[in-house]
């Protein structure tokens, strides 16, 4: 039996009386890339937020590689990477030394190579003697990405993974997601910009007002909003707006 | 086709102002009402410090109004030279603390960026800086010498209009400071990369105060309260004196208010038109270009040659505390923290050696007292350096909180960094005490063995309770040390403090007076040890609860 890399069942999540997720089902399979998208303040952080143990869902289920946060706290992040919107990292240690401060509470075994690897391949190799305090804010995203990739995690959740990334470094995130697709990561990409969810992602759920209300591949969405033909902004709006109305 | 401009917006001064006013009033009226009991706490305590102050300089001004042998020339020679010697200090302090603030308001500030796209003539935005600056850096020398000149006006029963001249006075006395302040680094600024100068004059700022607060305390103050006769008295007022230049603001503010000499008061004011005019000068000619330079500096201006090199394989434990000790020795603000500490283990063991005790047994209830003493300053240091540490991972907590590393491990390795050090500070400064208080080595080692314990509770209640009650959003270790949770754990800290003395003082007795033993001594040291695990425990423990438990907002 194949087990979900990500399984939502029924979950709300509310802050007093505010709903900030309302019964959420969703499920991400491991080698799949998942595209949430919603507009602001549809609930997107939080289902993140829940995802990566940074908040607990106020009803529901929600399993990652089939564990619960309450039962298997430390298994789950040990197999999960994150990279949030806004990275906030250690300034005063350098890009190096991060990577390397990562490494070390991951107690990878072996793969000392790792931060070698990533640091070149985020092109951060010149500056990784440099403290982070004066890393540009696109530095900081691919160092952020680096260190989250370095443990070769089972599950990868993305807030917004463009922010702040040149062309080049675009390109590469899309190579990547696709590169970690195929050796069966599951990635869960939270997203402004439809773009990239439609040539990126294979199925792409729509939030709004805290409620999922479509979630298929791009085909399927074009079909349930009698679009054919059609981009993910046009379907996206025309899916939002008419829940707006 | 016209292109409009809108030129409404460079008269909007009103509106920038507004922006100061509202931040300040939500500032001053926050939302959550716990905000009030840190600043109760801390105006209470300021209040009990100035009613300390004014009483003491109360009873030096008392004596020297009463000395009937000497000439009214005389005293008032020793008063000018003695306000002379405060308002001399109080400036070097104005003009040290100018330069570290400055560096912050003028170039370091988040809002300038923000400030400095606003339809408003620079030389407002810069004068607002100033005043900005002029507010952090003197409202503590303000409220200081605004005792002071009370204490002295009301002593000698002066006219009342002495207030209002005095108040003016200090306001002219300390803008000069801050406008020297704010143009050297501006100079500096211009012609040096911004983080170096912080660090350098952070650094030199707290090598200037640790060296001041020795030098006042070997001047020994508090004799001026109980002087032998007149002799000595004068003896002291000279001793504390420097020999002071008179063509210095501090001679002239100290003239103006001791003679009300108003020719000197015009000098001062011009002196102090002359600092503001050099500024607006410097501010003209260096301001725009080293801001820029301050803007650069923060990021990468060139392409370093990166050396690779092997990852070197630590575990979890190791990685935790090498990054806490990286992070620690880069801040340049906790060195200067740590310089004071230097010199306030110097200012300590001086005090013990100025009590100068010749009875035996009172030196060796002072050497038990030490005990408290000792805890009291440990407490003080922790609530400073242990207690933010976990407030300080800041917006980085979302890292810890999705790594595979337990709360109660993150607890665990910052106690096993902090108390190593803490522990060989109190024991360094029971064994120097109780060397200069000549007590025996049994007690000795009895203090040292109690102090042990203590730095134990102390380093857990600390990092428990700065767990229990974090704060994330601020990023200044002092400024965490001043909410909710540093005053609780002050308080838990005194009461922990007070019934460690009350519980030993029965087994101390029999064991060091009495020389005997008996059964009941060993069930108080018991209690003393249950105690010292319960209160280095329990926060600890719950602390690393309630971090599992805390939601990420």
């Amino acid at each position: 039996m194949t087990v979900e890399a990500i399984q939502f069942l029924n979950v709300t999540k509310k802050y007093g009386e505010f709903a900030a997720v309302r019964d959420l089902s969703l499920k991400v399979s491991p080698g799949e890339i998942f595209g949430f998208v919603g507009p602001n303040g549809a609930g997107k952080t939080t289902t993140i937020r829940m995802m990566t143990g940074l908040a607990t869902p106020s009803s529901g289920s929600l399993t990652i590689l089939g564990m619960k946060y309450r039962d298997d706290n430390l298994q789950i992040k040990q197999n999960l990477g994150y990279i949030p919107d806004r990275p906030y990292l250690y300034e005063k240690l350098t890009g190096r030394e991060y990577l390397e401060f990562i490494y070390g509470i991951y107690s990878m075994n072996g793969n000392t190579e790792g931060v070698d690897h990533y640091l070149s391949m985020f092109d951060l190799v010149p500056w990784s003697g440099e403290l982070i305090e004066s890393y540009s804010h696109g530095m900081k995203q691919r160092l952020a990405f680096s260190a989250a990739l370095l443990h070769e995690p089972k599950v990868l959740v993305v807030d917004e993974p463009m922010v702040g990334l040149d062309p080049k470094g675009v390109r590469l995130i899309k190579e990547l997601f696709r590169d970690l697709a195929r050796k069966n990561v599951a990635i869960f990409v939270s997203t402004h910009n439809l773009e990239m969810a439609e040539q990126v992602c294979h199925n792409i759920g729509i939030i709004h007002e805290g409620q999922l209300l479509v979630c298929d591949t791009i085909d399927g969405l074009r079909k349930q909003a009698s679009l054919p033909d059609s981009r993910l902004e046009d379907i996206f709006l025309r899916l939002t707006n008419e829940e707006i109305r | 086709m016209t292109i409009q401009i809108h030129r409404k917006g460079a008269n909007g001064f009103r509106e920038f102002l507004r922006l100061y006013r509202n931040t300040l009033y939500h500032y001053l009226f926050p939302v959550r009402w716990r905000v009030y009991l840190p600043l109760l706490f801390l105006l209470s305590l300021a209040a009990g410090l100035l009613s300390i102050e004014f009483i003491g300089f109360r009873k030096v001004f008392q004596y020297m109004n009463s000395l009937q042998d000497l000439t009214v020339i005389i005293v008032q020679f020793l008063l000018q030279r003695f306000l002379g010697l405060i308002f001399l200090i109080s400036y070097s302090m104005v003009f040290m603390s100018s330069i570290i603030n400055g560096l912050s308001t003028f170039f370091l500030s988040e809002n300038l960026s923000f400030l400095h796209t606003l339809p408003v003539p620079r030389w407002r935005i810069l004068f607002l800086k100033f005043i900005e600056t002029w507010i952090i850096s003197c409202y503590l020398v303000l409220l200081f010498l605004a005792c002071f000149l009370a204490s002295y006006i009301h002593t000698f029963n002066l006219p009342f209009s002495r207030y209002f001249l005095c108040a003016a006075l200090l306001i002219v006395f300390t803008l000069s400071p801050v406008a020297l302040g704010s143009a050297m680094v501006t100079i500096l600024i211009r012609f040096f990369p911004a983080r170096r100068i912080y660090q350098v004059v952070t650094l030199i700022g707290g090598i200037f105060l640790a060296a001041l607060m020795i030098a006042v305390r070997m001047m020994r103050p508090e004799l001026l309260l109980n002087p032998k006769d007149t002799d000595d008295f004068v003896r002291l007022i000279k001793d504390m004196t420097f020999p002071s230049l008179n063509h210095l603001p501090s001679t002239w503010a100290s003239e103006v208010v001791i003679g009300g000499n108003y020719s000197k008061g015009i000098f001062l004011l011009l002196f102090t038109i002359g600092t503001l005019v050099l500024l607006a000068i410097v501010q003209k000619i260096f301001y725009q270009r080293a801001y820029i330079q301050s803007q650069e500096s923060r990021t990468l201006r060139e392409k370093p040659s990166g050396k690779t090199r092997r990852t070197v394989h630590r575990g979890k434990i190791a990685s935790l505390i090498l990054k806490e000790l990286k992070i620690f020795t880069r801040d340049a603000t906790q060195w200067s923290q740590l310089l004071l500490l230097a010199a306030l283990v110097v200012v300590y063991l001086i005090n013990i050696k100025n009590l100068a005790i010749q009875m035996e047994s009172v030196r060796w209830v002072v050497s038990f007292i030490n005990l408290g003493l000792a805890g009291f300053v440990l407490a003080a240091l922790s609530v400073r350096f242990l207690f933010p540490s976990v407030s300080s991972e800041g917006r980085c907590f979302w890292l810890i909180r999705t790594m595979p590393l337990s709360f109660r491990t993150l607890l665990w390795c910052k106690y096993l960094i902090y108390f190593p050090p803490f522990l060989l500070f109190t024991q360094m400064l029971v064994y120097f005490s109780n060397r200069i208080l000549e007590v025996p080595p049994f007690f000795i080692a009895l203090s040292m063995l109690n102090i042990f314990a203590v730095s134990f509770a102390l380093t857990g209640l600390a990092i428990g309770v700065g767990a229990l009650m974090p704060n994330f959003r601020t990023d200044h270790p002092s400024k965490i040390a001043v909410g909710p949770g540093g005053v609780l754990y002050m308080l838990i800290s005194f009461a922990y403090l007070a019934i460690m003395l009350m519980i030993q003082i029965r087994p101390v007795w029999f064991w060091v007076i009495e020389r005997s033993d008996e059964l009941q001594n060993y069930l108080y040291v018991s209690a003393a040890i249950i105690l010292t695990l319960i209160v280095a425990l329990v926060p600890m423990e719950l602390g690393a609860r309630q971090l599992a438990k805390r939601e990420y907002l």
